[in-house]
């Protein structure tokens, strides 16, 4: 049961409040404004829970040595599941290849950068592109840098200056090393295989970065997401750039939003290719995350492998706000949900479901068991709530969450 | 292959170039432009090409024609080089000659004050992405990389460049644009085409009403497709609409491209085309589509889809034909309310989430409550169902005026 009197998640959304808004006068709290929590038009918000709200145990428990115990069980799980992926690979050599995979994207950065002076600008679409990293050929590249950081950044970004705080030695702005620094998201693909970091040393790093997670909440804790998305992306491209798992499916699941290139994808595509698992596996997926069928699209992330959930929980945030505003609508004022179904409907176990649902204007309201009521408008439509592992919000005093 | 002499074919070379060099001179565009034909294999053509096979030295030839036009040899030497390759069936080679004649062609066509050889200009335009085409097949068979393609569109940039600097040479901007879409369409590039979109729909030295209707029609096809892509049906119904208006009816095979693109934008926004329609122009395959969005037959319209899949897919508009399951939803949910209302009009207006699930398991659809709660709520919130649900008795509520409104823009 939850803990009832004072809901921590208004003390989480003050703290985070006094980071940046001067119109917080402790009545009506302001709806969360972070520039950067603002993507553009596909609402990406960063998340770093993917770790605990994947996979069919989903449930995490939260108290400290609960804590220590999932987080072992998680880096486990998550081992186990990196190692899947090399023997995937061979199955992938044996098959036919997989076609030649979007020569549409991997012309398209050739020929921004090949518009002769004086020609009109070319638009690129944006995340598309850059994400996809543009490799020419279906040639894996073979990382081999064995650092977290590939010690040219390293030595650039000491250079400028561009560390942070968590990549810096004794807070030097200027200084660090292999241990604390961490490879940071570039748009365009290097094929450089000094920068890539090959699969062990992924897997340090993503040890590394969980630790970092471990750490006692603080009030930067939007520093450390943004730091921990950004460096979480790096990772996905490194993946991606040494072909370890099946492309087209984890370049569908990213890129679920975009109908364009995608049907046309899908149609260079042959039949078995397109009908094979994963590929299947991404269609439904992203077909469910078209039609705002959050019911199927999390049961999907909940039978997915362990990566496959990574790569959808991009979209979790948007689809769940998208899910809250349809309930929203067909509830009627004063009406609701129990907020059990709700947390089970969108993968919210181990999360914190009553910050996510005040912050879009539901009420909780304890009747025979906590509901989620509608009380006023929705609030928030555009801006995703910020998923957040549930025990930087709670920290020490965590209190066990039964199952959705 | 007949035998050609030497005299003849020195004959047929000569004869080529003096007809070139005289329609350059005299600025006679209707002289030029089969001269430009690679690619239609005409008998002229194919027998220059012949020509040069067996006269070889015939790069002098040109050289020996006192022509005004500076760049004369520029352009005609790979012309007749492509003629050569393209007749001997090697297509990369062809492009690649083409290209340089192409190019050297734009440079003098710069200077013209004229647009006495737009129509010319058309030809080089359409003839360089016709052969890049073929390269690109050509190379893609060799293992080699398919990169022609996008080198034609690279110079139609720069013709469009050149077009748009000359108030004469304008009004050809939109052709060249409509050799862009299709080139960006074939590479798969499609948002690419928002940039030349962008100077024509907004440079102010643009009148659209100025261009040929041929080229308006096309490019209200492409630009409409694009919208269909991106999902903007409003814009989409607008602009296919006006290709189909504007485009010769008697042109059947236009007209069921447009249809094709137009159909499911208009399903989206709920209007049905009558059955007449897709047998005239053999649009069939969105015949049980068409027929799930009146039964709400939701099993129907998924075994359609699965059916025409490929064809769907490579068209593009699969994604928007997957859209219309919730239009089918919400027939079906309509058609319960029609029913429950011939039984009993003081309860219709009340459908049990139950009910719903009993009528998906008899069209052999598993869902349960939670997905139908969802599916409900969805409908509700998109605007195609006036209501509300009441999660705890596990029903819908529907307004009782007009529960299931007509889909809006």
């Amino acid at each position: 049961m939850l803990k009832e009197g004072k809901s921590p998640s208004i003390e989480y959304r003050s703290l985070l409040l006094s980071r940046d808004s001067d119109s917080y006068d402790g009545g009506a709290l302001p709806p969360l404004k972070a520039a950067h929590l603002n993507a553009p038009k596909r609402a990406r918000s960063p998340s770093i829970a993917i770790y605990c709200c994947a996979g069919p145990e989903a449930s995490a428990q939260v108290d400290y040595d609960g804590e220590m115990q999932a987080k072992a069980k998680r880096l486990v799980r998550f081992n186990a599941e990196l190692s899947q992926p090399l023997r995937k690979l061979q199955d992938l050599i044996k098959q036919k290849p997989l076609g030649k995979k979007q020569t549409g994207t991997m012309m398209d950065t050739r020929s921004v950068n090949d518009h002769p002076a004086g020609t009109p600008q070319v638009l690129t679409s944006g995340d598309i592109l850059s994400d996809y990293g543009g490799s020419k050929s279906s040639d894996a590249v073979i990382g081999l840098c064995q650092d977290m950081c590939p010690e040219s950044e390293r030595e650039e970004r000491e250079r400028k200056g561009d560390l942070d705080k968590y990549e810096r030695l004794n807070g030097e702005r200027n200084q660090t090393n292999k241990f604390l620094a961490v490879k940071k998201y570039n748009r365009t693909a290097e094929r450089d295989a000094d920068l890539i970091r090959p699969m062990p040393v992924l897997q340090k790093t993503i040890d590394y970065l969980l630790d970092i997670l471990g750490q006692p909440y603080s009030d930067n804790f939007l520093g450390i997401y943004n730091f921990l998305w950004d460096r979480m992306r790096a990772i996905r491209m490194d993946l991606r750039m040494q072909h370890i798992f099946n492309q087209d499916a984890i370049t569908m699941l990213e890129q679920m939003v975009e109908p364009a290139e995608l049907s046309l994808d899908l149609a260079k595509m042959a039949p078995e290719v397109r009908c094979s698992p994963e590929i299947m596996f991404a269609r439904n997926v992203a077909r469910a995350c078209r039609m705002g069928n959050y019911i199927t699209f999390f049961r999907l992330a909940k039978k997915a492998t362990y990566l496959q959930a990574c790569l959808m929980h991009a979209h979790f945030a948007k689809i769940r706000t998208q899910a809250l505003a349809s309930l929203h609508s067909g509830l009627q004022n004063n009406q609701g949900i129990p907020i059990q179904h709700i947390v089970k409907w969108l993968g919210m176990e181990g999360e914190d479901i009553e910050a996510l649902l005040e912050y879009h204007g539901f009420a909780l309201r304890k009747y025979e068991e906590m509901y989620m009521v509608k009380v006023g408008p929705f609030c928030n439509s555009d801006t995703d709530f910020p998923i957040k592992c549930a025990k930087l919000v709670f920290g020490p005093e965590a209190v066990r969450k039964g199952d959705g | 292959m007949a035998y050609l002499s030497m005299g003849e074919a020195h004959r047929r070379i000569t004869d080529y170039l003096s007809c070139f060099s005289a329609a350059l001179l005299s600025q006679d565009g209707p002289s030029l432009t089969p001269l430009l034909l690679v690619s239609s294999n005409s008998p002229l053509l194919l027998s220059v090409a012949h020509a040069l096979d067996v006269f070889s030295e015939w790069p002098r030839l040109v050289d020996q024609i006192d022509d005004q036009v500076q760049l004369f040899a520029e352009i005609v030497s790979p012309l007749l080089r492509c003629l050569q390759s393209f007749r001997a069936g090697q297509f990369a080679e062809a492009y690649v000659s083409f290209e340089k004649s192409a190019n050297a062609f734009l440079q003098e066509f710069r200077n013209w004050e004229s647009s006495w050889a737009m129509a010319a200009m058309y030809t080089v335009a359409h003839e360089i992405r016709i052969l890049a085409e073929k390269a690109d097949k050509e190379l893609a068979l060799l293992g080699k990389n398919p990169e022609k393609l996008q080198a034609a569109g690279s110079f139609l940039m720069k013709v469009f460049g050149v077009l748009a600097g000359k108030v004469s040479k304008r009004v050809g901007a939109l052709y060249i644009t409509c050799q862009l879409f299709k080139i960006y369409f074939k590479l798969g590039t499609v948002h690419l085409c928002r940039s030349v979109i962008r100077s024509i729909d907004t440079a102010r030295m643009f009148d659209f009403e100025e261009f040929p209707v041929r080229d308006k029609v096309t490019y209200m096809y492409y630009t409409g497709r694009l919208e269909v892509f991106n999902e903007n049906f409003p814009a989409a119904d607008e602009k296919l609409m006006y290709a189909l208006m504007h485009c010769n009816p008697q042109r059947e095979a236009n007209i069921r491209m447009i249809l094709k693109y137009l159909i499911p934008v208009k399903l989206s926004l709920g209007i049905l085309p009558k059955l007449w329609l897709l047998e005239k122009y053999n649009l069939i395959e969105y015949k049980d589509i068409v027929s799930s969005l009146k039964s709400g037959d939701l099993r129907l319209l998924r075994h359609a889809l699965v059916e025409h899949e490929a064809r769907f897919l490579k068209s593009g508009v699969y994604l928007v034909l997957e859209k219309l399951e919730l239009q089918v939803y919400q027939r079906l949910i309509k058609k319960i309310y029609i029913i429950q209302k011939e039984k009993d009009p003081s309860k219709a207006h009340q459908v049990k989430l139950e009910t719903i699930v009993k009528a998906l398991k008899w069209l052999e659809l598993d869902m349960d409550m939670d997905e139908v709660e969802c599916i409900v709520a969805i409908l509700i919130y998109k605007n195609l169902m006036k209501g509300y649900f009441a999660h705890k008795s596990k029903v819908v509520v529907l307004r009782k005026q007009d529960p299931f409104p007509k889909l809006n823009s």
